[in-house]
């Protein structure tokens, strides 16, 4: 769900400030999203704004829209980066109506910039026998616009006809080539630390946000460094969708910088003599315009040893530094006291009931008229939800129904999932307090991120006939008050590794420690362009998930590997590069019969004796063989296996079969779109799909679990044993029973 | 191992099978992560109960397992069932639905509730022996024996009262009382004819019990045997009986089996006589046994001896009930007299002839069982051990059946008529954890029950009865005190056959119910109308009922009987001694009260309609008896009977009924069971029941 567009009050405030500084670029617009069309004319070389157009089609409708009477309202998003500001804005919407069968009175449309209307479609003179391509375009006025924007084509209701009978069949089409244009100039910003994370993020971003690291070497604390930096751009990315590219070694010529906004991590030998490097006595941090590109901006994470890089590093990460300029050398930074087991701050603790505000805003929870809110929470990966049934809501709402209207009802539903409706009766005037507990299925929470949504369903009271005249009563209003909690406590902490499905979901175990205190990373010796994408990506996750930067990571290579053994690894490289890849993976490299051979098949006899449940074949290891005896050719490997370098510890690989393949798996793995696809213990990465595998193998348990429910748990998930358990009981009863029957018979007969 | 050699006391054994049981009923409620679990495993314990029973057959640590493993099935279906498929919240299961849902959940408890209560009551049966008497047989106790007739016609009433004379008993020592509620001057003539005593009471109070008790209170001997009027002893009754409870001064009766020498409804309209066990077999051939084990035996109203002593402290014999006998037992129990079962046919009777008086004969005992539930509940009365009242409790409970039978004769009609869910599970988890547990239950009895009850025709039995049995259990439920007693007809001529319409009217209505359901399945299926396992499950189901339901209506075509005394198969060394001094030695092949077939060498030397002398030789005596030859073929020969005085008539009924063995073999004799042979046999009669409901709906038509 996006966010409704709010004013940008940091982006009108930076407007003000710097009209008049802007410069010409032709490549301004490259840092931010969407990224503009080829279509698009590219401004002449003096110009000194910006000028961009969307098609539909580029704002999310693959394909043309039929609209009918009834359809639901279509909207768009596009976003205006606070760098840009706009002078002329316009929609062209390109249409076709469609001819009908039977005459009808035809409704119009709207066009709504940010629920304010520019205009009605026109409507045809006469019946269309034919579709008949049209354009109509309406001027954006630049003060409706921010940062996110949303467009919508909306059905009309005909003020003087307002219960005409609706049609119910499509009359228009919506060609998708209808765009948006829009121009303006470019703002210079000042360089301010207390601005960060702007220029790279900002609040209500749209599409992708590129951020592009530049280091000056790859030792393994400048690789720390550039991790903990991106665990900051993690924390502060809003879920926005990101992209890390990583250029190693500094060039000397300043003219080769790429434009754009870019991060630097240096150490002062490796740092060639640019002049706008500022002089480095330490830790430093800085903001610089990009020489390159006047509009783009360097972050400098600089220090005289690579040592100082991470420190400054952390010092950004934890907000340790002076903001109060473009340049601050950070003298001390104070390390937070470590984070305990699955304290991560976005995660529900699960020690006591979590009050519902927060969770979510006070806006969030009130609605006019019947509304939906949804509540959005992410649990421990490792909360045992297994075979318990519901834990309880207590929820405490306010409404003001219509007198004598009873049909109004509040319902609850958990990721989709129906719970429970409460019926709101009518209340006396002024509004009414209520107070329930209602039991929520343990069954329907997913393993990380979740949504409650508290559906208010008021009925206006107003009988169908003529409802269509009133479409709004303010009199209606829902209200969850903030001390509402949910209560999952007493629920256990237990999960068994290797499970891949909780990588996608909380990234666990690694955030098991949220500031990944338990984590090393082992890279290639020289890591390449793929390694770093992927290295850098993963921080900004799992920073992302837990709400925590992950300060006290270790980077480290094969060599070096001993002295992070009772880490959970993580292996980032191609089978050539990273040999502890092929030392500890099984899957990879697919190309040899012998290494195919290194999929454990189960023989007949075993998967009928088998001691655990068995996966479902198209997901077991045979499926796994199969897949490479098609000689498929995937990008490359996601595993997790049981480290042999320390007890309950995992190693994640995740294994490229070259460098290129590296940067593609890098989309991949990123993808939310992908992440159901992960699961088991093998994840092979596709050009566009992820198939998982679950393979036999060793297997350990994290957390503890109450006496009986392990048992019952040991019991549920080996059903053989089950079955030797129960007839080595039965044996005994039987044994007793034949001790005490004759007895008992003897007994009788006895006189 | 007796409980000495192990060491461990008997209260220690009891405390290591309670903590054996805590774990066993924790494995129940492990639940399957799918059906494929749930069939795997529910799969394997029964092939490893399957190979026990072949390869350790007979042993009783085999049934031991195998009782366990049914448990467990059980219990973790029923587990399942209760948490997970009675969709308690479940936004999918419609208000309307819960009271299917639940009808078919409570027929399925009743069903493990017997289920498990008769696994206990059948775990052990005692097979006690006889005890012997004093070599002095002037040290053996006197005997009143008492014979009840109310109604009956005195040509059944004589061979019993032959056959007390026959017992081999001091005569001095033994009184024999025909107590007749009937006042009838015939009866009288008759008792004083053959030297025996006659009752009479002026009012007919309380039906049998009334009349025991009116005789009870004016006589004295030690022992009381009680027979009704068609129970016929051998002379070895008195015997075998008395030993044991002069041999245990706390006992207060022994209860023998009740044999039948004549086929019952369903032995004749089946013709399966001798070759199935009858309804009775499984309760004196295993029921009563396993009773005694746990002192639970239960008093049958006749073929039993009772110490006077201890029916006069609980007043004589009850009078609450319709079924005086077991709430006579029950009290005996109560005041902790014991009781004893001697599994040796000493007696036998002749079996209901129709169909509707055995449905009449059940349904007083439904009724009186349900009566005794009500005023002496065996689970709260005072007096009794545990395993008493458990045992009491299946006795009654089992009386319940018929809810719970016609629920299942209709629950799978409620989803193929109107798409009405009976439980909140998909088909596959449903026979996953269904399947196995009715194999293994029918495993389970099949292999305690063998040669006693055979597979499916409980299903059968309870069938006919359900519909009948209903109301009156119902009503003696909500008001035990109403209620009358019927005297069970069991004599009875079937000129001709004929399909007993009044009686089979309800089968015919749910088997018609049934084949609605098996089409709207197919319709179902055809269509689409719901998922596809769902509708295989309920048709499977369906046909099951119309298997056991066609069965019931092949009972309900009465065959004719045409002989009204039954030929009793029976082999003694005869001879004929005819007027020309023909002698013909042969061997008889079966006898009636009315004649003999002989099996004789020179048949061509007898004329059709020559009067002879037949003699029987039995041990070292022979019996001689006047005879006329009806009929002859090239081995054999029928004689039927001339007038015979009363002393030969007493020989005879010596010989018929009373040899000490008359019955044992033939008690003993029922073929083993074989479950899929059963089931084809009871689909065979399936098949003939509905051809012949077809049959005489037709010729209805015709005769209209």
């Amino acid at each position: 769900m996006r966010r409704l567009p709010r004013p940008d009050f940091l982006r009108l405030s930076f407007m003000l400030l710097s009209i008049g500084l802007f410069l010409t670029s032709p490549n301004a617009s490259r840092a931010t999203t969407p990224e503009p069309p080829a279509t698009a004319p590219h401004p002449p070389a003096a110009y000194r704004g910006f000028a961009k157009s969307f098609t539909f089609s580029e704002l999310g409708w693959r394909r043309s829209v039929e609209i009918s009477g009834t359809s639901m309202d279509r909207t768009a998003f596009f976003g205006v980066p606070p760098s840009q500001m706009l002078e002329q804005g316009q929609v062209t919407v390109r249409f076709s109506y469609l001819p009908q069968k039977a005459p009808i009175r035809i409704p119009r449309l709207e066009v709504d910039i940010n629920e304010t209307s520019l205009g009605t479609l026109p409507l045809p003179s006469s019946p269309p026998e034919h579709p008949a391509p049209q354009s109509a375009t309406f001027r954006i006025p630049p003060y409706l616009v921010t940062t996110l924007n949303s467009l919508r084509i909306r059905v009309a209701k005909d003020p003087k006809h307002p219960c005409d009978t609706i049609y119910t069949g499509p009359f228009i089409r919506i060609d998708p080539s209808s765009e948006v244009s829009l121009s303006g100039i470019r703002i210079h910003f000042p360089n301010r630390l207390s601005d960060l994370p702007l220029p790279f993020l900002y609040h209500a971003m749209t599409g992708t946000r590129s951020l592009t690291f530049l280091m000056g070497h790859t030792d393994l604390p400048l690789l720390e460094a550039a991790g903990i930096t991106a665990s900051w751009i993690g924390l502060k990315s809003e879920s926005s969708p990101l992209k890390f590219q990583a250029i190693t070694g500094l060039p000397n010529d300043v003219g080769s910088l790429p434009t754009g906004n870019l991060i630097l991590l240096a150490a002062a030998p490796q740092i060639p003599h640019w002049s706008f490097i500022p002089p480095v006595n330490g830790p430093t941090l800085a903001l610089v315009d990009n020489p390159d590109d006047s509009y783009g901006k360097i972050l400098l994470i600089l220090g005289k040893t690579s040592g100082d890089v991470r420190t400054a590093a952390l010092a950004l990460s934890l907000g340790q530094f002076d903001a109060s300029g473009s340049l601050s050398t950070v003298s001390n930074v104070v390390l937070p006291a470590s984070r305990g087991k699955n304290e991560a701050p976005r995660w529900i603790d699960t020690r006591k009931p979590v009050r519902l505000d927060t969770l979510a805003d006070k806006d969030q929870l009130k609605v006019s008229g019947t509304g939906s809110l949804p509540i959005r929470f992410s649990l421990p990966s490792d909360l045992f939800v297994w075979h318990q049934s519901s834990f309880p809501l207590w929820l405490h709402y306010r409404y003001a129904a219509l007198p004598g209207e009873e049909r109004s009802r509040l319902d609850l539903l958990l990721n989709k999932t129906f719970q429970d409706s409460i019926p709101l009766p009518s209340t006396p005037p002024g509004a009414s307090d209520q107070v329930r507990t209602i039991p929520v299925s343990l069954k329907d929470l997913t393993p990380f991120r979740n949504v409650l949504r508290i559906n208010f369903n008021f009925n206006s009271g107003i009988p169908g006939v003529l409802s269509c005249t009133a479409n709004h009563n303010p009199r209606l209003q829902g209200t969850i008050l903030g001390n509402s909690s949910l209560d999952l406590t007493g629920i256990p902490h237990y999960v068994r590794l290797p499970n891949l499905r909780l990588v996608p979901n909380g990234g666990y175990p690694f955030t098991r420690y949220p500031d990944l205190r338990r984590t090393a990373f082992v890279l290639p010796e020289s890591p390449g362009e793929g390694d770093l994408r992927i290295f850098l990506h993963l921080m900004a996750f799992l920073s992302e998930e837990t709400g925590s930067p992950g300060i006290y990571l270790s980077v480290t290579t094969a060599d070096h590997l001993s002295e992070f053994r009772d880490r959970n690894l993580i292996l980032i490289g191609t089978y050539d590069s990273n040999p502890l890849l092929l030392r500890y993976g099984k899957a990879l490299p697919l190309d040899t019969p012998e290494t195919r051979s290194r999929i454990r098949l189960e023989s007949r006899l075993e998967s009928f004796f088998r001691w655990s449940n068995p996966p479902p074949k198209a997901y077991g290891p045979e499926a796994l063989a199969a897949y490479f005896k098609e000689d498929r050719n995937p990008l490359g490997v996601m595993e997790e296996d049981v480290s042999p370098l320390a007890p309950r510890r995992i190693i994640l690989s995740l294994g490229g079969v070259s460098e290129e393949s590296l940067l593609s798996m890098d989309r991949v793995l990123f993808d939310p779109r992908h992440f159901s696809d992960i699961f088991g213990q093998v994840s092979v990465v596709g050009a566009d799909r992820i198939q998982s595998f679950l393979v036999p193998g060793d297997r350990f348990s994290l957390g503890h679990l109450p006496f009986l429910t392990a048992l019952r748990f040991w019991f549920y998930s080996h059903p053989l044993g089950t079955l030797l358990a129960l007839l080595l009981l039965s044996v005994i009863l039987g044994t007793i029973l034949s001790w005490i029957l004759p007895g008992l018979a003897d007994r009788r007969q006895s006189p | 191992m007796t409980p000495k050699e192990s060491g461990i006391s008997f209260s220690g054994k009891i405390a290591l099978l309670l903590a054996g049981i805590l774990p066993f009923l924790f494995l129940m409620t492990i639940p399957a992560k799918n059906w494929t679990t749930q069939i795997w495993l529910g799969g394997a314990l029964l092939l490893i109960a399957l190979l026990l029973r072949a390869v350790f057959s007979g042993r009783r640590w085999v049934l031991i397992t195998m009782i366990f493993i049914s448990l467990y099935l059980t219990g973790r279906y029923g587990w399942w069932r209760a948490t997970q498929t009675l969709g308690i919240g479940d936004p999918r299961i419609h208000d309307y639905e819960y009271p299917f849902i639940f009808l078919l959940f409570g027929a399925e408890l009743f069903s493990w509730t017997v289920t498990v209560l008769g696994y206990f009551q059948s775990l052990s049966p005692l097979q006690r022996k006889a005890e012997p008497l004093p070599e002095d047989a002037g040290l053996w106790p006197r005997v009143d024996v008492f014979i009840t007739t109310y109604n009956e016609p005195l040509s059944i009433v004589r061979p019993t009262v032959l056959g007390a004379l026959n017992l081999d008993w001091p005569p001095e020592k033994l009184k024999i009382y025909l107590l007749d509620d009937g006042n009838r001057p015939s009866f009288r003539e008759f008792a004083n004819a053959a030297g025996i005593e006659y009752i009479a009471r002026p009012e007919r109070r309380h039906a049998k019990a009334g009349n025991l008790n009116y005789a009870f209170s004016r006589t004295s001997g030690q022992y009381i045997a009680v027979f009704d009027c068609d129970h016929i002893p051998t002379r070895s009754f008195l015997q075998t009986t008395v030993g044991i409870l002069e041999k245990h001064s706390r006992y207060s009766f022994v209860q023998t089996p009740h044999h039948f020498y004549s086929p019952d409804p369903y032995e004749r309209n089946l013709d399966v006589f001798h070759e199935v066990p009858n309804e009775g077999s499984l309760f004196y051939g295993i029921v009563q046994d396993g009773n005694d084990f746990w002192d639970a035996t239960t008093f049958c109203g006749s073929c039993a001896v009772l110490r006077r002593v201890s029916l006069e402290e609980i007043g004589g014999i009850a009078v609450d009930t319709v079924t005086e006998d077991a709430h006579t037992s029950l009290r005996l129990h109560k005041k902790g007299w014991q009781s004893a079962y001697l599994n040796l046919p000493q007696a036998a009777g002749l079996a209901t002839t129709t169909l509707s008086a055995h449905i009449r004969q059940r349904v007083r005992w439904a009724r009186g069982m349900i009566q005794i539930f009500r005023i002496d509940n065996p689970l709260f009365t005072p007096g009794l051990n545990l395993s008493q009242r458990l045992c009491y409790l299946n006795g009654m409970m089992h009386f319940l059946f018929s809810l719970p039978r016609i629920v299942f004769l209709l629950a799978p009609l409620a989803y193929l008529y109107f798409g009405i869910k009976i439980f909140d599970a998909d088909a596959y988890s449903i026979a996953a954890y269904a399947l196995p547990v009715l194999a293994m239950a029918l495993l389970t009895n099949s292999t305690i029950q063998g040669a006693h009850r055979h597979s499916f025709w409980n299903e059968v039995y309870e069938t006919t009865l359900a519909p009948y049995i209903l109301i009156p259990t119902v009503m003696a439920l909500l008001n035990p005190k109403a209620g009358i007693f019927n005297v069970t007809s069991k004599e009875g001529v079937i000129q001709d056959e004929f399909f007993d319409h009044r009686i089979a009217r309800p089968f015919i209505v749910f088997w018609l119910l049934n084949l609605g359901g098996l089409i709207a399945g197919i319709y179902r299926y055809a269509k689409g109308l719901g998922e596809i396992p769902t509708i295989v499950l309920t048709v499977a189901w369906v046909i099951h009922n119309m298997i056991v339901l066609g069965a019931t209506l092949a009972v309900g075509w009465e065959t004719a009987q045409r002989r009204n005394r039954p030929r009793i198969p029976l082999s003694l060394p005869a001879r004929i001694m005819g007027p020309g001094q023909k002698i013909l030695s042969g061997e008889t092949e079966d006898v009636s009260d009315l004649g003999v077939r002989l099996k004789i060498g020179q048949g061509d030397a007898l004329l059709l309609g020559e009067r002879l002398l037949l003699q029987i030789a039995l041990f070292d005596t022979v019996y001689e008896f006047p005879c006329e030859v009806v009929g002859l073929d090239e081995f054999s020969v029928r004689l039927n009977f001339l007038p015979l005085t009363l002393a030969e008539e007493r020989n005879l009924v010596l010989i018929l009924y009373g040899r000490a063995d008359a019955w044992v073999k033939i008690f003993s004799q029922n073929r083993r069971d074989k479950i899929m042979s059963s089931l084809g046999q009871i689909s065979k009669f399936a098949i003939a029941g509905q051809i012949r409901l077809f049959r005489a709906l037709f010729r209805e038509r015709q005769a209209q």
